[in-house]
């Protein structure tokens, strides 16, 4: 039979014995035995660690510069498309060796590095190969300006593909899924986050600033996004027309004349109908965009200040798919 | 024999021109045409699908009072209906002159934006109105007067009479108006959803002054 007490005893000095034990570890950690060799191994350690670092480093950034013209090269190719969003290269992967700044690329990895989305480009594909075999040779060791002209020569084969899809109009899926993958970016990202988030808008305001004239395109199809017809001039000859025309007209007479007998009408109500309308032309307001412009202007002008652009692109959700593209003619919801 | 050849082809156009229409009025409506202001305007509903409303409309909640909702039934006698109805209204009466849609609302609002062939009396004009100016509107609508003096409202137009929505009263101020000379209430539709209702389905709206 299990003894109640000594049952709590026995586990009261199993608590006891291992706090004991616990104080005794913390115990034999106190600064002053410590402070001996402790801290020496810890300086020494330190030195190691810069002295591992400074060759890495070096190591790491002789290998770099091999890359450099690529990555030059892409922000070329990128910047003269309309509107990519630069993304990393997957495609382009090569191999580096730790030892001396020889690299070795594998063939067919960049063999796959210039597949392009569609199958469509798989006689592209064939030339880029066979370029890059030319270039290459059948040796897999090269030296790095062969592999930076090796690379070049990539890129640029890429680059004259994506130009020319951008005037392709079958790239118009392609178009839609880089459209739908920034969107699933954009949309990931709440606004309070954004609005914390500085680099995100910076890399925003770039986009911006890089579209420019590039991005705006006529197009008339957003006239009607919001199923608002203008009917500005009320010159019709129909009856309905003169109808209304002579209600207008009576209705104008009435203000005159009647001003101040106005006062069985709820003026309270009246007034508050009146900042409704004030509030509802605030939120109404709209900008036609022109050439030259976008988002960041027309919030620098709309409001003097570009971050601004946000709260237009909020407020026009149905008309913006994304930031960095307004077209021409486009009538923009302008909040105040 | 023939007729009966024809009789697909015409059926494909009527069919294919309304086929790339996603989002219909009914499923048998795509679209209706009517006019305002002397120019003909198609009424459909917008046809993005991930379309919301994101001005003025949109807003739940206003204070009450004013902005409180409203009764369905403004009186017994006037039939309430919905936007079907309003559609039906400008076809079968508007385009034929027999009947009108009032926006009982401010000009400005009436202005900013409005339903397609709605005119505009706004409802202080006819909550104050005295008995001339009364007779004036009314003639307008259509109104005689016999010859003893009395009003014949026998050919007067039909109206369908809207404001902003349920949270809006102006269209039962304009109604008390017109009740108050006597204008007939089978003459006279309440369209209670208002211009609200009207957006919320994403039908046309005609804008007589943009803000810019």
């Amino acid at each position: 039979m299990l003894d109640k007490d000594q049952y709590n005893q026995e586990e009261y000095n199993n608590y006891y014995q291992q706090e004991t034990q616990g104080a005794e570890i913390k115990g034999s950690a106190s600064p002053k035995e410590s402070n001996g060799k402790g801290g020496i191994f810890a300086i020494l350690a330190l030195i190691l660690l810069a002295i591992v670092g400074y060759f890495g480093y070096t190591q790491f950034m002789g290998s770099q510069t091999n890359d450099a013209c690529a990555t030059e090269d892409e922000i070329k190719i990128e910047g003269n498309q309309p509107i990519e969003v630069k993304q990393p290269e997957p495609s382009v992967q090569v191999e580096k060796e730790t030892k001396h700044s020889e690299l070795t690329i594998d063939i067919s990895q960049l063999k796959d590095a210039v597949e392009a989305p569609e199958p469509s480009t798989q006689v592209k594909e064939a030339t880029v190969q066979e370029s890059v075999k030319s270039a290459v040779g059948t040796d897999a060791k090269m030296s790095p300006e062969e592999i930076a002209k090796v690379v070049q020569m990539v890129m640029s084969q890429m680059g004259t593909t994506s130009q020319s899809d951008t005037t392709a109009s079958v790239n118009k899926e392609s178009k839609k899924s880089q459209d739908n993958e920034l969107m699933s970016a954009l949309s990931g990202t709440d606004v309070d986050s954004v609005k914390e988030d500085s680099s995100l808008e910076q890399a925003l305001l770039n986009q911006i600033d890089e579209s420019k004239e590039t991005t705006i395109q006529t197009s008339s199809a957003t006239v009607n996004s919001y199923n608002k017809v203008n009917v500005e001039d009320n010159s019709g000859e129909d009856e309905l027309s003169k109808l209304s025309g002579q209600i207008s007209e009576l209705i104008s007479e009435k203000k005159t004349t009647e001003q101040t007998n106005s006062s069985t009408v709820d003026k309270t109500y009246t007034e508050n109908l009146e900042k409704e309308v004030v509030t509802r032309e605030n939120e109404m307001r709209i900008i036609i965009v022109k050439k030259g412009d976008t988002l960041g202007k027309i919030a620098k002008r709309a409001y003097g200040n570009v971050m601004e652009f946000k709260k237009i692109y909020q407020a026009n959700p149905d008309i913006l798919n994304r930031p960095d593209r307004i077209y021409i003619g486009q009538k923009l919801r302008i909040p105040k | 024999m023939k007729k009966l050849l024809l009789l697909p082809l015409f059926a494909s156009l009527v069919w294919g021109d309304s086929s790339h229409v996603i989002v219909k009025i009914t499923n048998e409506i795509p679209y209706a045409y009517i006019t305002d202001s002397g120019k003909k305007v198609k009424i459909e509903r917008i046809q993005d699908t991930s379309n919301r409303i994101t001005d003025d409309y949109s807003k739940t909640s206003r204070p009450c009072p004013p902005f409180c909702i409203q009764p369905t039934k403004i009186h017994p006698n006037i039939k309430n209906i919905a936007e079907l109805e309003i559609i039906q209204f400008m076809q079968d009466k508007v385009s034929t002159n027999t009947g009108v849609i009032i926006d009982a609302r401010l000009k400005s609002w009436f202005e900013l934006e409005t339903i397609p062939s709605a005119i505009n009396i706004p409802f202080p004009v006819m909550q104050n109105a005295n008995r001339k100016k009364a007779e004036m509107i009314f003639k307008i609508l259509g109104m005689r007067i016999e010859k003893d003096g009395t009003w014949n409202f026998d050919r007067v137009k039909e109206l369908a009479v809207f404001c902003n929505g349920v949270w809006c009263e102006q269209s039962a101020h304009f109604m008390t108006g017109m009740l108050k000379y006597n204008y007939p209430t089978e003459k006279l539709s309440y369209y209670r959803s208002g211009f609200q209702g009207w957006k919320l389905l994403g039908l046309t709206t005609i804008v007589h002054k943009e803000i810019k």
